[in-house]
């Protein structure tokens, strides 16, 4: 339904997005990680349109309006001098909704005539989602705002999310550092580094081909390993891709990983791999 | 609403591992047959899942015979005697093989672990 095709971004001479090719289908919900200035905002913000890209293109299903397309950023600096009332009035006016869905703004007790410059940051950000509820949204870009609100916000947050899923069959790509609550909630997981995504696995899938071992001696050179790190006496190394064949034939412990260190795994390969070609 | 927990850091897919979980509520009685799962929206809400997972928990269940998925009212808890004698003896198995597992990681030699079941199955009888 998104389909991404040889997409490159130029920022002043130097390459942000470098030729991505990549699909996206109705109702998946995709999580982008990589390190900072992988390109991941970048990223979201080519396939909304806001940044034009120097080649490739990005083409959506034609039964999709721009007016179900939500989009949520911390960066969204938007209508500070209104008021919540003014904020939704323009809102509607621009994406053309039928009502707005006041459900989460009663839930916090907020006012109509408070100022969007009043609010604290986990407030904005759910007057914003009620903003984009109120879409009825068939796609949502959702830019690392979770670890920016409070988890009291953030489980309120959790939950509309998932209504609003189920009752639009709605895609959502996120991009994400962290996960601790939204772990098991991404069917897709996209890593990118430089530019380009060097990962494209389902969430499922790339459970079981990475895993670490513990090893206060070094590895077999056999074993291929994504991020080696030194922990007190002993290392851990970060094995990807992981088979079963490994497992019978080495006689190491290969443990399983939550999406969070995989994560982090892929992204600490990257910083190592940065510092020996900087040769130092 | 029963208590599902999954864990996070296991390989074993989410969607499996919430199944597990409400099997082993059927086993434990906590779930009857007859009994109206929850809704899989409200599923979903709850124990922080996407709903497509949710609904492919509720397959799998119906796929192995635990779950009857009625059009328009839900999710309900069905299944026969047989199947159910058949999900106790594998789950038991499976968690004695575990347990043996970890006795012997720390140590444990045949020999006590036939003396520690003989002491705790009887002292349990006694009681």
């Amino acid at each position: 339904m998104i389909d991404v095709k040889d997409l490159s971004v130029r920022f002043g001479g130097k390459t942000v997005l470098d030729a991505i090719n990549v699909q996206f289908e109705k109702g998946e919900f995709v999580t982008i990680a990589g390190n900072n200035g992988a390109g991941k905002t970048t990223f979201l913000r080519t396939l909304m349109g806001i940044v034009t890209p120097v080649k490739g293109e990005v083409t959506y299903d034609t039964g999709i309006s721009k007016g179900k397309i939500g989009f949520m950023s911390d960066r969204s600096g938007f209508f500070e001098n209104f008021t919540l009332k003014q904020g939704i009035d323009f809102h509607s006016r621009v994406y053309r909704l039928d009502q707005f869905d006041d459900t989460l703004l009663r839930h916090l007790g907020l006012d109509l005539k408070t100022k969007v410059k009043h609010l604290s940051v986990g407030e904005r950000v759910l007057f914003l989602f009620s903003l984009v509820i109120s879409q009825k949204p068939g796609i949502l870009f959702i830019d690392e705002i979770l670890h920016t609100i409070d988890p009291y916000l953030r489980e309120v947050f959790l939950e509309h999310l998932l209504e609003v899923i189920d009752r639009f069959n709605t895609t959502v790509i996120t991009v994400n550092h962290t996960f601790s609550e939204i772990e098991t909630i991404p069917g897709r997981i996209l890593v990118m580094e430089d530019g380009r995504i060097i990962l494209d696995e389902s969430a499922e899938v790339i459970k079981t081909k990475i895993k670490k071992i513990e090893s206060t001696g070094e590895i077999p050179g056999d074993i291929p390993v994504l991020y080696k790190k030194e922990v007190l006496e002993y290392n851990e190394y970060y094995v990807y891709p992981f088979s079963e064949e490994l497992r019978k034939s080495f006689d190491y412990q290969f443990r399983d990983l939550t999406l969070s260190e995989i994560i982090k795994s892929f992204i600490g390969g990257y910083y190592v791999k940065k510092r020996i070609s900087r040769g130092s | 609403m029963f208590r599902l927990t999954i864990d996070a850091g296991l390989s074993v897919p989410v969607y499996k591992q919430t199944a597990q979980a409400i099997k082993v509520e059927i086993l434990s009685g906590r779930l009857k047959d007859g009994d109206k799962l929850p809704p899989i929206r409200e599923l979903a809400k709850v124990i922080k899942l996407h709903p497509n997972t949710v609904a492919k928990v509720y397959s799998t269940l119906e796929e192995e015979g635990f779950v009857e998925s009625k059009i328009g009212s839900g999710n309900w808890v069905k299944y026969k005697n047989k199947k159910l004698d058949q999900l106790r003896k594998v789950l038991v198995e499976e968690e004695f093989r575990n347990f043996i597992d970890r006795v012997l990681a720390v140590g444990a030699s045949k020999k006590d672990i036939k003396e520690l079941m003989e002491k705790y199955l009887n002292g349990e009888k006694n009681d």
